[in-house]
């Protein structure tokens, strides 16, 4: 092993390799995904929204009341109409779902017992946000009456148990398809970009070259170091622009570490089995097929033999390792046995790169 | 050239793949300076040969030595005395001239002044800056002949290294061949063609069938091979091809010199061409 010649093939291919289209294409696809889904998604996507559009003539607590009532159910935005013509319109080109017209003494008639009318207008294609504070109002104005409900309902989420915790829930959609895409960039740069770089070297015939001085192994390390130094790069890039911020990111680095280190030796392992760069990226889809799928699975309430299955992947545990990392909680318990299977991946790759030096150097 | 103290020494060198017996035994010794040439057809073990030498291959029996070296048992000595210009145009071409010999003075700690004038030595220093896909192939054959000089080796293999090239840059390089042999660098190299192998190696091997069946210098292999013949055009416009080595065509042509008959004379010495064919039974 030559440290000066891994140093100087690895600033070559750190620069060449970013020229390659195939390279950059295994980089970019990802990074433009994740900031695709960092703009357009929003963590809080799952829960109703609706927009509230008040008209009164007097200062009225009634928009209190149907917050107090509606709770966290839904997430509303309340704006007051100068008068009921704009109301009107406003609800009726859906620029709000519900719009609620409240009279003139309309807070001191309630309070005294009487009975009000209260006009209620609903969007045309109203959404189940809008729905549900349609319904909800009956009860903002018994609270503000002073009834309190006729029983304290209580709902409480039931926790699935550990293990079958739904990745969408846990996280959120956005976080949910960042750290899925965070993953498919790990994957994507060890196994489609490093063999890419590698095939090439074998398909020019520079690899030749190369080994006139230097050796096999110095060449493979250096394409190793270059996979490594991408997955940093590409990784801080995605975070910093989609403003992912990992709880634990001692275990989140450790995870991505690790994975990216297995990956990277089987994509040397492809890259030393096929000869040239296009047959790589013809077979990429059908190779990478195992690795990406267990990703989006991880979590999901899938068959028992599955889960089982999935364990053995070194995609699903980096990933189960990464959810605990950007949480910073134990989501997926027993890390050492995530760290263990990938390891014991890495182990096997490089076993065979090993495997491939000695025939080359032979 | 000094054959008496050899850079290259190769005793009984063997390789097989398999079944299939790619060198058979070849014994050569090449000395410092010397221009020495591998002929043969394709298959005849010329590649394997170099392979070896370089320390690319394994050899299945016997000893190649560069400069007392063992190549296989001692790679790491060997490799910054030898270089090698590769029959492929093995460049990287998303990268400049300048940027490809950059890449391999680094590999073998050469300073950097030497990219220059080895830029300088093949006529590429305008184009250094432009990326080598935008080369043409004389360019390129010239960069790989660059980047092969950029450890000041020893020992100089030459994988066809006129192929593709036109007249020109074909004449260019075997000049440089010359002035390399003659500041004491080894060139060994591998043609096709006999002419060029003629002009420039000082002594060249025949390989057929993975062994060597003739080495020796261009002359001798051509005067003990070659035609011994002479072209006649007599007065009366009629042309006869005489074998100086016939005691019949001896007399004929003193008959006519007696005479006066003679118009022109032309000797038609073999050449390697020929050698090659008496050697290997049928032509490159």
């Amino acid at each position: 092993m030559h440290p000066r010649m891994i140093r100087t093939i690895f600033l070559k291919d750190v620069r060449d390799a970013i020229r390659d289209a195939r390279v950059l294409v295994a980089i970019l696809v990802p990074l433009g995904l994740a900031i695709f889904y960092g703009a357009i998604l929003d963590d809080q996507t799952a829960r109703p929204s609706a927009r509230v559009i008040f008209s009164a003539a007097e200062p009225t607590d009634l928009d209190e009341a149907l917050v107090s009532t509606v709770g966290g159910a839904v997430q509303l935005d309340l704006q007051s109409a100068p008068d009921v013509t704009t109301l009107r319109r406003l609800v009726g080109q859906e620029e709000a779902d519900v719009g609620i017209i409240v009279p003139p003494g309309f807070d001191e008639a309630v309070r005294r017992g009487e009975q009000p009318a209260l006009d209620v207008i609903v969007a045309p294609d109203v959404m189940v946000g809008g729905q549900y504070v349609a319904g909800s109002i009956g009860s903002a104005v018994e609270r503000l009456a002073g009834r309190g409900p006729v029983a304290d309902v209580r709902v409480v989420a039931e926790q699935p148990p550990p293990g079958q915790v739904s990745l969408l829930d846990q996280l959120g959609l956005r976080r949910y398809s960042l750290l899925t895409t965070l993953v498919l960039l790990v994957v994507m740069i060890a196994m489609l970009a490093v063999p890419v770089i590698l095939a090439e070297e074998t398909e020019k015939r520079t690899l030749d070259a190369l080994v006139m001085i230097a050796s096999y192994l110095d060449v493979v390390l250096a394409k190793a170091m270059v996979g490594l130094v991408y997955v940093a790069i590409a990784v801080a890039i995605q975070l910093g622009l989609t403003r992912l911020v990992p709880a634990d990111i001692g275990l989140f680095v450790a995870a991505l570490a690790a994975l990216s280190v297995t990956l990277i030796g089987f994509g040397l392992v492809l890259g030393g089995l096929f000869k040239n760069a296009n047959q790589i990226n013809t077979w990429s889809g059908f190779l990478l097929m195992p690795i990406v799928v267990p990703v989006f699975l991880v979590g999901l309430p899938v068959p028992g033999w599955t889960d089982l299955l999935l364990a053995l992947f070194p995609t699903s545990q980096g990933t189960q390792l990464a959810v605990n990392g950007l949480i910073g909680e134990a989501v997926f318990p027993d890390a050492w046995l995530s760290f263990l299977v990938i390891l014991a991946w890495g182990g096997i790759a490089y076993a065979m790169v090993l495997r491939q030096l000695a025939r080359r150097e032979a | 050239m000094n054959v008496a103290a050899p850079l290259v020494e190769v005793q009984d060198l063997v390789k097989h793949y398999g079944e299939v017996r790619a060198v058979e035994g070849i014994s050569f010794a090449v000395g410092a300076g010397e221009v020495f040439g591998l002929l043969g057809h394709n298959g005849a073990g010329k590649t394997t040969t170099i392979r070896m030498l370089t320390g690319r291959t394994r050899p299945t029996a016997g000893r190649a030595c560069i400069a007392g070296h063992d190549v296989a048992a001692e790679r790491e000595a060997v490799k910054p005395l030898i270089n090698l210009v590769f029959e492929e145009q093995n460049l990287y071409e998303r990268f400049s001239g300048r940027e490809n010999l950059r890449v391999f003075a680094d590999l073998y700690g050469a300073p950097k002044t030497w990219i220059e004038d080895l830029l300088a030595d093949v006529g590429l220093v305008e184009a250094a800056g432009r990326k080598v896909k935008t080369y043409s192939t004389g360019m390129k054959q010239r960069l790989l002949i660059a980047r092969a000089l950029v450890n000041r080796p020893r020992v100089l293999f030459l994988d066809e290294p006129t192929r593709g090239l036109d007249p020109t840059s074909a004449r260019d390089l075997r000049a440089l061949i010359g002035r390399l042999s003659d500041v004491g660098t080894t060139v060994f190299l591998t043609t096709h063609d006999m002419d060029e192998a003629d002009d420039l190696c000082h002594r060249v091997a025949f390989l057929s069938q993975g062994k060597v069946v003739a080495l020796d210098t261009p002359q001798e292999l051509k005067l003990r091979y070659g035609r011994r013949t002479a072209a006649v055009l007599l007065r009366d416009r009629q042309e006869h091809l005489l074998h100086l080595d016939g005691p019949e065509d001896a007399a004929r042509l003193a008959a006519w010199m007696r005479d006066g008959a003679v118009l022109t004379l032309h000797s038609q010495e073999g050449t390697l061409e020929d050698v090659f064919v008496a050697l290997a039974g049928r032509p490159l």
